[in-house]
């Protein structure tokens, strides 16, 4: 209990600090207190650890200082009235000759951010994961837990990027490439 | 701190998180606004049915007296498995399941109602599958959790004062500058929370087909030796006795695992001379759902499948569960992993709401948005009503609500008036379904439990009515 309330404290403390550094309110020393506030909420972390485990204390840390953040943001919102009316949109109809113009094109992206770099982030995954000098087991869960995260990266590439072919091209030779190194 | 994107990179990825943003607006709404209610899955299940037995002490023989109940009168009910839920903190009632049936067990271990749960049945299907087929649901709802880590990763990109703004909230600017603080602060800080909430919901559906490459890749195509592997390998018996000893293997688990609380008793092979036991017992510092520990069919003990001192990789597997949905440590993780997700829906409606304010223009993409964000919790009351009041089933109550809800945004065609009316109807529907769920069940409606569920809802509809007062039929 008292190692969860000094977690706590931690947090919330490191937070504060990093809040008045990153708003420009602490002139002097900035970079230490920076660097000051970063270790209090990493022992934050520590100490939940220490209190409840590492797996629990890492979630409840982060969870704490999810919450302790927004409810800072709340207590220090700007209160200063601005322009505070909703600008009046015009009415239009629906456009819907240019979404349907648009839609052959949409729908390659579709295919590339979706089945392509899904596929292309899974196999990926595989092959490279295989390569680790771990038990199956181990290198199945860390594929597990990676493989969105690749996937994520490669539909971010896939919509981001102006030339389309370049994604999708790289997308397709990856996992030909890599169905070739698992079905060889 | 000199730690930024440049501005063309940046523009890019507030493209690419456009985009996807788009791609998954109305599903990933759905999925999290669903997911957020789900959280409560097991308070939800036991207002449902409040009338039930409930006690965390148990004996071992009142168990045995259940299972043998079962085995003797009902046993055209039986099938391949039996499922025994044993009570916990979060759920103190017992329940032995089969393909085809479930039923609560009373105190004396007779059989007592029939357990139907179909409210939070509707609710857990919308957040897993969508209420569609779930071989497409599954896989369609774990894909949002890979588009979500790319919502992630492009928001993150597109983000150049990341750590300037990242505490800045223009409280009284207009709705515009509020609504990008608003998604953006909620996001940045509760980054990790949504990251892990995209991985470990990536998993339910898109597991089965990274495991199918894992085995062609290091198991040569045997997928049973990779589940052997993961899960822990089929235990092969003979001449097994026909009727379990589950005393004995309770007893047994005591010693070789003191300090853990059982959860389930899970019997495999039922009815053959191969049948064996699996009791499933939580350990207090661990995320796993349980460690499994094996038994023979006379309450020898055998061996454990290894999640919670075995290989880590076992571990991070059988983690998942309890990691998405926040139910471990106390009753107040869940009220946090309400607050996250409800983060999550807001993130989600607000990104849309700025990207239709950013077009320069109103059409019926706006009135449809309008519809459906503040059509879904008046359409979940609703299908709540009608199911706990009328036992008319709660999926169609919600389409059509959501539908109807999106068709008179359309046609009124009045943004600030209509979400006025949607709450509305939300505050009334909440107060409807504790009024019907009261009527309902009578004295068991007095039940902590529906106390604590009832006071919750109406708790949020008081809520709603802050709010609704707040913005009133303006479009503040």
């Amino acid at each position: 209990m008292v190692l969860s309330l000094l977690a706590f404290l931690c947090s919330a403390v490191g937070i504060t600090i990093l809040y008045r550094a990153w708003q420009r309110k602490i002139r002097n020393y900035h970079g230490v207190a920076l660097c000051g506030a970063w270790f209090l909420v990493a022992l934050s972390v520590y100490l939940w650890s220490i209190a409840h485990g590492p797996e629990f204390g890492v979630c409840y840390a982060f969870i704490t200082i999810a919450l302790q953040s927004w409810a800072l943001i709340a207590l220090t919102r700007d209160k200063r009235v601005k322009e505070n009316r909703t600008p009046q949109l015009p009415q239009q109809p629906l456009a819907l000759t240019n979404a349907l113009q648009a839609l052959p094109k949409q729908a390659l992206v579709l295919i590339t951010a979706v089945p392509l770099a899904g596929a292309s982030a899974m196999l990926f995954t595989v092959v490279t994961t295989s390569l680790l000098p771990w038990q199956s087991v181990n290198i199945v869960a860390l594929g597990i837990y990676t493989m969105p995260v690749i996937w994520g990266l490669a539909a971010y590439w896939a919509c981001a990027d102006s030339k389309l072919w370049r994604p999708a091209l790289t997308f397709a030779i990856i996992s030909a490439v890599a169905a070739l190194i698992i079905y060889r | 701190m000199k730690l930024s994107v440049s501005p063309a990179l940046s523009k890019r990825s507030l493209k690419s998180h456009s985009w996807l943003g788009l791609l998954v607006s109305v599903l990933m709404f759905l999925v999290c606004f669903s997911g957020t209610v789900a959280v409560f899955s097991q308070e939800i299940q036991r207002w449902e049915q409040p009338f039930v037995y409930e006690s965390l002490d148990y004996q071992a023989s009142t168990i045995q007296t259940a299972y043998e109940t079962l085995l003797n009168e009902h046993p055209e009910q039986l099938s391949d498995h039996i499922i025994i839920r044993l009570p916990t903190p979060d759920l103190p009632r017992t329940s032995i399941t089969t393909d085809h049936q479930s039923w609560f067990i009373n105190e004396d271990g007779s059989l007592g109602a029939i357990k139907s749960q179909p409210f939070t049945d509707f609710i857990a299907t919308l957040h897993e599958a969508l209420h569609l087929p779930e071989t497409y649901g599954l896989v369609l709802v774990s894909l949002m959790g890979a588009l979500l880590s790319a919502l992630i990763i492009s928001g993150v990109m597109a983000h150049r004062r990341i750590f300037k703004d990242a505490f800045s909230f223009r409280g009284k600017s207009n709705p515009q500058a509020r609504e990008i603080d608003l998604h953006n602060r909620l996001s940045v800080w509760g980054l990790p929370f949504h990251l892990m909430i995209a991985l470990t919901g990536a998993y339910f559906g898109l597991a089965s087909y990274l495991t199918g490459f894992y085995s062609d890749a290091l198991y040569d195509s045997d997928p049973m030796a990779l589940f052997a592997d993961l899960y822990g390998d089929i235990p092969q018996l003979t001449d097994q006795p026909l009727v379990l000893d589950i005393p004995r293997a309770m007893e047994q688990l005591k010693e070789v695992s003191p300090g853990t609380q059982p959860v389930f008793i899970t019997v495999e092979e039922v009815g053959t001379e191969s049948q064996y036991m699996l009791i499933g017992s939580q350990h207090m510092d661990k995320l796993i759902y349980s460690e499994q520990y094996r038994f023979d069919a006379s309450g020898n003990y055998m061996n454990k499948v290894g999640y919670a001192d075995g290989e880590p990789g076992q571990g991070a597997v059988f983690s998942v569960y309890r990691l998405h949905f926040g139910h471990f440590g106390s009753e107040f993780v869940k009220v946090l992993y309400g607050l996250l997700g409800l983060a999550l829906t807001v993130i989600c409606v607000s990104g849309i709401n700025l990207w239709l304010q950013k077009r320069g223009k109103r059409d019926a993409l706006n009135n449809l948005w309008l519809g459906i964000v503040w059509g879904s919790p008046a359409a979940l009351a609703a299908a709540g009503v009608a199911q706990i009041g009328l036992q008319v089933s709660a999926t169609p109550v919600f389409w059509l609500g959501i539908l109807a809800a999106m068709a008179y945004a359309q046609w009124r065609n009045a943004h600030a008036q209509v979400r006025s009316q949607l709450i509305g109807l939300t505050i009334l529907a909440l107060v409807s379904l504790v009024l019907v769920h009261l009527f309902r069940f009578g004295a068991s409606a007095l039940e902590p439990i529906s106390i604590l569920v009832n006071s919750c809802l109406l708790g949020v509809a008081l809520l709603l009515i802050w709010y609704w007062q707040k913005t009133g039929a303006t479009d503040a």
